[in-house]
């Protein structure tokens, strides 16, 4: 489903990946992990399509249609999904507006009638009992004001109406209580099926006792340089990234 | 011949000179201003108040008395709300045949011979406040268009609301332009505006409530080639609750200097929207004196203009009793090459103790060459107030323009959805419905007209 091969960019002259590689194929769940400022969410932002990273060399794919020609909501219509470590506050746009206008778009672009707004409303109850997200934000505009656990549960929202084919979470649990943290695992989980994959960036083992990941990669400065099963997290978790380094990268 | 010729006030006297004449107890007024309009002169860029504002364009045309022109069928329609009364001028002229004003409080024109708008009431206040030299601080000046308008209107709107009357459906006054197309006449390059000179006058009496709609319209949206330069009055009674929006969807060529005057006796409530989304020059002077203990006047505007369009919202509130509040919220969206001007004057006298007075201006600029220019000045010379005022000048949240494609919204429609979020406080204030509902379709309309930016 995605491929990402020798990915290099760089932001504002400053090289931060320097050689991804990663494939993710449907039904797959992958944990990325690394230390702060390794690059996780320059990844995720350049799979969506972030127009100030600069991918320098390497190539990502989706489905074999080359991301990098393709606009963000172009990816978003192909099924690509973010859910931002820092989601942005829009005052002004009322959020269950602008989830409707976003599902609508993503109708639209796939030649499927657009929903209007009393099936949208039933579908965004639906969803938002789910995930659990009190009917009061619905109704406010987009992230303003939300408390920090209030956003990651708004990105969930937005990935359970959305229903995308590869959804990135990018820290979607920091910040979360422990019941939170449930919920949004239980919200992944119920989307996950066979044609749907997951690459779920973290730097808690604990949300993936919940989310067990299929594959785990480590990336460190840049690049991934371990990859492994579920049980990849838990070594990490003991020895830290120092003794992983020092252990295993063999390049 | 003289080098300043371009700025001569003659063709403006030679109107004067030639106008149909008007009701007797008008004459002294209008000869009164029309002197004082020709001692003043034509502002230019060494007066301060009109520093900002380059009237060459306007200056260089030659001035022409509105056409008469009868309307097709139809063509003041799609600017009317049905459910309101009306009244409608066509070039600044009455048009009874299409209006319909309310019953239970008086609305007339001003030149219809016996209707009402020759009474005392009026013509006591008709003027006196817009002259320029009436009730305004020393420093205020002689409003050169003010003056124009006094003396050479032709016709305009006497409203009079009875003490304690409250009017439900709001009045709509509309002001049709509707110029003649151009003809070759104007020889060399000295192009033809032709002028008109919308009147207004709202007196609300003591605890009266109502509401007065204005819209600014062309019949033709590209014809231009007019300049309308209205004044309005309102005398806001004790007590009185005064709502009041102008629209102005004029040409995107016109030439709009525009002069409103709000009066507020003791506890009296004035409430003015201004929506400017025509014109391409476009003035507003705007001045709202407190001058009853426990007056409140809020001031707010919207300009979303483009192209080579330009704005001047100049604003003077004067507090000069005490407990009298102020709210001031000017917003521009601005694209193209346009520019605007945001001029806030506060003036708190000595004696107005206890003034709340509160002024925001914010921009948004759409492209690398808008301009926008936002100068608050207070002036407090009482020691017990809050004053409070700030200014902005942003361009689009790009974050958030790039949350909403991640989502899958078209960039277009994100771009437009961030606009319409910055902008809407104050389309959706507007409570009555087809009116709320015309402003949202403008605002709309304009965002979307704007092609890839
Ligand atoms: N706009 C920018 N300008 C300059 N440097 C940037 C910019 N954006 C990111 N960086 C740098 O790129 C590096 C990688 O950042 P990134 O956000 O991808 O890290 P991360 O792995 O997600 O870290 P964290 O775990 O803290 O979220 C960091 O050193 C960061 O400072
Ligand atoms: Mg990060």
């Amino acid at each position: 489903m995605l491929r990402v091969s020798d990915l290099h960019a760089k932001v504002e002259e400053q090289k931060i990946l320097k050689g991804v590689d990663l494939e993710v194929n449907a039904g797959e769940v992958h944990a990325v992990m690394g230390p702060n400022g390794s690059g996780k969410s320059t990844l995720a932002q350049v799979l969506a399509g972030r127009e100030d990273y600069d991918v320098t060399a390497g190539s990502l794919e989706l489905d074999g249609d080359d991301l990098q020609e393709m606009a963000p909501e172009e990816r978003a219509h192909a099924g690509l999904f973010l859910a931002f470590q820092y989601p942005v506050e829009i005052p002004g746009v009322g959020n269950s507006y602008f989830l409707k206008a976003a599902l609508n778009a993503i109708r639209k672009a796939r030649g499927e009638d657009e929903l209007d707004a009393m099936d949208f409303l039933q579908l965004l109850r639906k969803r938002a009992e789910l995930v659990d997200v009190d009917e009061a934000l619905l109704r406010r505009p987009v992230n303003e004001g939300f408390s920090g656990g209030e956003k990651k549960r708004n990105e969930i929202l937005q990935m359970a109406v959305l229903e995308p084919r590869l959804a990135v979470l990018d820290e979607t649990d920091s910040g979360l209580d422990i019941d939170a943290l449930k919920t949004v695992a239980a919200g992944v989980n119920a989307l996950r099926s066979e044609d749907r994959a997951f690459v779920v960036i973290t730097h808690y083992q604990r949300l993936l006792n919940y989310i067990v990941p299929d594959h785990v990669h480590v990336l460190l400065d840049g690049r991934i340089v371990r990859s492994g099963g579920s049980e990849l997290a838990l070594e990490l978790e003991e020895k830290g990234y120092t003794g992983l380094t020092n252990g295993s990268s063999g390049d | 011949m003289t080098i300043a010729s371009g700025r001569s006030t003659a063709p403006y006297l030679d109107l004067y000179a030639r106008r149909g004449g008007e009701p007797e107890v008008l004459r002294a007024r209008r000869q009164e201003a029309i002197e004082r309009f020709e001692a003043a002169g034509f502002p230019t860029g060494r007066d301060e108040e009109w520093r900002q504002t380059n009237l060459g364009s306007l200056l260089r045309a030659a001035p022409a008395a509105a056409s008469r022109r009868p309307l097709q069928g139809g063509e003041a329609a799609r600017f009317l709300y049905p459910d309101c009364p009306r009244m409608v001028f066509v070039n600044g002229r009455y048009a009874p045949e299409i209006s319909s004003p309310p019953r239970q409080i008086t609305a007339v024109a001003l030149a219809e011979p016996g209707a009402g708008g020759d009474t005392e009431a009026v013509l006591e206040h008709l003027g006196a406040h817009a002259s320029g030299r009436a009730s305004c601080s020393a420093d205020a000046g002689v409003h050169p268009f003010a003056a124009l308008n006094t003396g050479l209107f032709e016709d305009g709107a006497a409203i009079v609301i009875p003490d304690g009357a409250v009017v439900e459906q709001p009045l709509q006054v509309l002001w049709l332009n509707a110029p003649a197309a151009p003809a070759a006449e104007s020889g060399g390059d000295t192009p033809a505006v032709e002028v008109s000179f919308p009147r207004l006058l709202v007196i609300a009496g003591e605890n009266s409530q109502a509401s007065v709609i204005e819209t600014f319209a062309a019949v033709d949206p590209k014809a231009g080639g007019y300049f309308v330069c209205p004044v309005s009055e309102f005398v806001c009674g004790a007590g009185s609750v005064l709502h009041h929006t102008r629209l102005q969807a004029d040409a995107t060529d016109a030439f709009h200097l525009g002069f409103q005057h709000a009066q507020l006796e003791r506890s009296a409530s004035f409430d003015s929207s201004s929506l400017a989304f025509g014109g391409g020059l476009v003035r507003n002077d705007t001045v709202g004196l407190l001058d009853g203990e426990g007056s409140h006047c809020t001031l707010d505007g919207l300009y979303v203009i483009d192209g080579s369009q330009f704005v001047d919202n100049h604003m003077r509130v004067e507090h000069r009793q005490p407990h009298t509040t102020s709210h001031q919220l000017y917003k521009g969206v601005l694209d193209g090459r346009a520019r605007s001007v945001f001029n806030g004057r506060i003036y708190v006298h000595q004696a107005a103790q206890k003034t709340d007075a509160k002024q925001t201006n914010r921009n948004l600029l759409l492209s690398k060459s808008a301009l926008a220019n936002s100068n608050p000045q207070l002036e407090i010379f009482a020691d017990d107030v809050r004053c409070t005022h700030g200014s902005t000048i942003g361009r689009l949240d790009e974050e958030a323009l790039f949350y909403l494609r991640s989502r899958g919204i078209e960039r277009e429609q994100a771009h437009a959805m961030l606009v319409y979020a910055f902008a809407r406080e104050l389309v959706e204030k507007a409570s009555h419905e087809p009116l709320r509902q015309d402003l949202e379709s403008r605002l709309l309309a304009s965002l979307n007209g704007g092609g890839p930016r």
